[in-house]
């Protein structure tokens, strides 16, 4: 179809439109620069003004007893402003010399920075380099040295997985954030809790006006707006428990791997089981936060990556593994809901049921409920996860919260997997078995806990059917005294019978005391806990398929605060042998002898 | 040849605006710049020899591969509280599908609209963009996503639909506007309103360029001289406000200068419309021109304080291959829609050769 006269007739309207529209353009033009072109000039001449952003301090981390961990030191940074660099070559081969690195990357950085704005390539700068910077940056226009503030931790690798580490802000994270205040050159919390709570720590900046000539020298300079810091940031962890749990799993670990000839990790957290509070968390191996904070070489970081050990990753909430027999707990509680057994039961333990074997061959023989937790029969939990079916235990995995993060304010956290039949359909086209639910009742097979899932798996437990949410953060407290942040503990309330738990903290209890884990038997406080020990297969990561541990556990027995829970990694051996007393110096450090006198008195003395 | 001595002008003049806007620190932006525009050169001229007429067929893949990569940027990017626009390509740098999606409406448009005018025939046509429009909407993208409603207006406009109906349309958008804003955007109308209201943050961007376009004056500082540009007084003066070298460099030669083209440029964009054999070369070209029309407008008149901060780039003159590329490719199908109205039907009417008449447009 040819175009008609109404089509042609529109043509030269959206024509005669269009060029109206340039028209109105090009009479602005004259105006702004003929008509007023000189008034411009005499601005742009005289008074150029640029605002400059002036850095907030940012928020330290606290300990719960006011002991600063985290905190800000001074120190010298080398910077280089990429559209004052002249001689850029030479420039670039003398920094890479004096900073170790290749010229290619360093030419990459400063090719992808802003042009006008200062790159800092290295911060905290050593003695010996920080003289050399400066002779550079006496001779060559565009490079500089300057003050700054570095994130300084005093406890070295103490909880570097907690706290995380502060690097410049990158393409990605400025696009989405650039609304909010952030800008290039910007450092942001890139994990932990640097990152968790970025917002709050950075503070907020101020702004200085700078009038510049048109040489680029600045004239004046004054403080429009002043930087508000950052709040200081309040923990419920104990830096003395945080040492205490990670000497114990470090001595540990470093046994296991001269006995193993391989490096493995683990983790202790003790949480408060009524709120939730973290007290300490530790995960071993950690790495060194100290280079990421005066920015890190490539080299580090790849070796950081290539680490066998895998520093980065922080066991208790970025992988999951198998509960093993701390899993019972859940299978115990899901059993005496569904009736299939009473807190009075009496079982026999003949070394298998079908062709699951227990863990002792020879059988437990006759076995009480009580004791078949404190023993930790396979069997009598075979039985029970048979009969109640995968449904019903599911259900009662994802009311302990299983399959889903526990909520703890750290990014990245796993919910684990708990699997389904329609899962396994999907993932391994095959149905679900009976035999899938009997390995599932003792915490082999597919399912996937976190360590601080299990952690808040055995707080219900211990506070009698309430699921909480672990929280690190006690409270932020800015520098003027407001209070910015407070969380109110969060608790889910479990529909368990208050009788039934009760029954299983007996069976926990009577493990410390004549079963798994009379590791943590301590005469000065009545400790409850259920050992774990998962088997393995050879695989990528684990050549000889050894043994991973575990050890749940809560205290005091008769009103329970904390909660303790290990995790040892292809440690090889048993829970009880090697996680439960790593737990029992936590213990220690908590209820040292004669703790509850101190208690008593302490409650008398101010009547 | 017409249409290419603009262009080309264009190109050039835009081209040296952004090697003196990075002639420090970002010195290889301007070079890559000159390979997209190699490469563009070569798309252009392909599009060009191409029957525009094969665009029917292409225009039903093309929109579903176009809203594939719009999904594709929505679904890649942690899009928290910004927006998500580029996907990355690697180390051939990034692509912006909403660049695409510009030219991709342009087509499915004039294929849509070309036979005869229905109601059915607009209704398809709107409910086409529609997606395209949303999902650069949520980006969110409003600059762009508003190029879309304009562009196709103005097709459906020459395309015969009833004048007062599509204004009484856009008058209830514009009324609709302030609620579906969100707080940033509403923020830049009203710095446009009044600069001074937020003379530190994105008033300061305004205030920064038209002083430095004002103080080029007639004939500007010269290249390289600018100092408001060279010392980086205007905040990202190599995107989006590459017009302020223009104006402070080169004056006023130089801004009416790059008018000057944009309309011979136009112009001659409308006339291929204007003498194209059928409707749907008419719209195609009809679509293009519009497009480079409100860019021009709107990316110029926010420098010089005549139209809000919507973030749409200069036409030719952004930083960054896919918009050089979409821009060169929607030229090679203009070219393609005079190339076929040239050939003459009957050899007798030769020397009516549309080539040989005058642009009729404004400039008769």
């Amino acid at each position: 179809m040819s175009p008609n006269g109404v089509v042609k007739s529109r043509i030269r309207q959206v024509g005669l439109t269009g060029m109206l529209l340039l028209t109105v353009l090009g009479a602005r033009l004259y105006d702004l620069q003929v008509l007023q072109g000189k008034d411009y000039l005499k601005r742009a001449n005289q008074n150029t003004i640029v605002v400059e952003p002036r850095p907030a301090t940012r928020g330290r981390i606290l300990d719960c007893h006011g002991e600063i961990m985290v905190s800000n030191a001074p120190q010298f940074e080398l910077v280089v402003t990429p559209s004052e660099l002249r001689e850029r070559k030479e420039v670039i081969k003398e920094l890479s010399k004096l900073l170790d690195e290749t010229e290619a990357e360093l030419d990459k950085k400063i090719f992808q920075a802003a042009p006008h704005a200062p790159l800092v390539l290295r911060r905290d700068l050593t003695q010996d380099t920080l003289v050399r910077a400066t002779e550079i940056a006496e001779q060559r226009k565009g490079v500089g040295v300057r003050a700054g503030a570095i994130r300084r931790f005093k406890y070295g690798k103490m909880a570097s997985h907690l706290f995380g580490y502060v690097g410049e802000i990158n393409a990605v994270e400025l696009r989405t954030r650039r609304n909010s205040g952030y800008a290039l050159g910007d450092g942001i919390g890139k994990v932990g809790l640097e990152k968790q709570y970025d917002a709050l720590l950075r503070g907020k900046k101020g702004a200085d006006q700078v009038h510049i000539d048109v040489l680029g020298r600045t004239v004046s300079q004054f403080e429009l707006r002043p930087s508000t810091p950052g709040p200081d940031l309040y923990l419920h962890l104990d830096a003395k428990l945080q040492q205490v749990a990670e000497k114990a799993l470090g001595e540990t670990l470093a046994e296991l791997e001269k006995a193993n000839g391989e490096r493995s990790g683990g983790t202790v957290v003790v949480m408060d089981v009524n709120t939730g509070a973290v007290r300490a968390l530790a995960s071993l191996p950690q790495y060194d936060p100290r280079p990421f904070a005066r920015g890190i070489k490539s080299k580090e970081y790849q070796a950081l990556l290539d680490d066998p050990g895998f520093p980065l990753v922080n066991r208790m909430i970025h992988s999951a593994f198998s509960p093993g027999s701390t899993f019972k707990l859940i299978t115990a509680t899901a059993a005496l809901q569904k009736n299939l057994c009473t807190t009075h039961s009496y079982f026999v333990c003949g070394g298998s049921f079908g062709p699951a074997n227990c863990f002792v061959r020879s059988g437990h023989g006759g076995i009480s409920w009580e004791d078949a937790m404190a023993h930790s029969c396979d069997v009598v939990f075979y039985k029970l996860g048979f009969e109640m079916g995968i449904d019903h235990l599911r259900k009662w995995c994802a009311l302990y919260g299983l399959g889903t993060p526990t909520g703890i304010d750290l990014p990245a956290e796993t919910g684990g997997l708990l699997p389904s039949p329609e899962w396994k359909q999907k993932e391994w086209d095959d149905r679900w078995y009976d035999g899938d639910t009997i390995n599932m009742s003792i915490g082999q097979g597919f399912l996937l806990v976190s360590p601080l899932q299990m952690a808040v798996v055995t707080a219900a437990v211990a506070n009698g059917g309430e699921v909480v949410r672990p929280t690190l953060a006690k409270k932020a407290i800015a520098k003027n005294g407001a209070v910015l942040l407070e969380p109110e503990p969060h608790r889910e309330k479990l529909p368990a019978k208050p009788e039934f738990l009760a029954s299983v903290r007996r069976g926990m209890r009577g493990a410390v005391i004549h079963g798994t884990a009379v590791a943590t038997n301590l005469p000065q406080v009545a400790v409850a806990g259920k050992t774990g020990t998962v088997e393995n297969s050879p695989s990528i990561h684990n050549k000889h398929g050894r043994n991973h541990v575990w050890f749940v556990s809560f205290a005091p027995y008769e009103k329970p605060e904390v909660t303790v829970v290990v995790f040892l990694e292809k440690s090889h051996g048993y829970g009880g042998g090697l996680a439960a007393p790593i737990a029992r110096k936590c213990y220690e450090y908590l209820y040292p002898e004669g703790w509850d006198q101190e208690k008593k008195e302490e409650v008398k003395s101010p009547a | 040849m017409k249409l290419y001595i603009p262009l080309f002008g264009i190109l050039a003049l835009l081209w040296l605006a952004l090697y003196s806007a990075t002639q420090f620190g970002q010195a290889g932006e301007a070079i890559r710049q000159f390979a997209y525009i190699v490469v563009g050169t070569v798309v252009m001229f392909f599009l060009t020899v191409i029957d525009y007429r094969k665009l029917r067929k292409a225009s039903i893949p093309l929109y579903f591969i176009t809203l594939g990569t719009l999904a594709a940027v929505l679904v890649a990017g942690e899009s928290v509280n910004g927006s998500q626009r580029w996907l990355s390509l690697g180390s051939l740098g990034t692509f912006q599908p909403s660049e695409l999606a510009k030219l991709t409406s342009i087509i499915v448009a004039a294929t849509i609209l070309s036979g005869k005018l229905t109601w059915k025939r607009a209704l398809a046509a709107a409910l086409a963009l529609g997606p395209l429009f949303l999902s650069i909407l949520i980006q969110p993208d409003l600059g762009t996503s508003l190029v879309l409603v304009v562009v196709g207006g103005v097709m459906a406009y020459v395309s015969g639909v009833n004048g007062t109906f599509l204004f009484s349309l856009v008058g209830l958008g514009g009324a609709a506007l302030p609620f579906v804003l969100k707080e940033y955007q509403r923020d830049r109308l009203m710095v446009f309103v009044n600069p001074d209201i937020d003379p530190m943050g994105m008033g300061y961007s305004l205030v920064q360029s038209q002083t430095a376009i004002g103080s080029g004056g007639f004939l500007g500082k010269g290249l390289l001289k600018g100092h408001m540009t060279q010392h980086g007084f205007v905040p990202e003066n190599w995107t989006d406000f590459i017009f302020t070298v223009v104006g402070e460099e080169l004056g006023l030669v130089g801004g009416v200068g790059l008018l000057l083209m944009f309309a011979f440029l136009i112009s001659f964009i409308l006339h291929a419309g204007y003498k194209a054999v059928d409707r749907l070369g008419s719209l195609l070209c009809v679509g293009v021109a519009t497009l480079l029309l409100f860019q021009v407008f709107v990316n110029i008149g926010m420098t010089i304080g005549l139209a809000p901060v919507v973030g749409l780039p200069l036409p030719f003159g952004s930083y960054g291959g896919s918009a050089i590329l979409v821009y060169m490719a929607a030229i090679g199908i203009v070219g393609s829609v005079r190339i076929e109205s040239r050939v003459p039907e009957d050899p007798l009417s030769d020397s009516l050769h549309p080539s040989m008449e005058g642009p009729c447009l404004g400039l008769e």
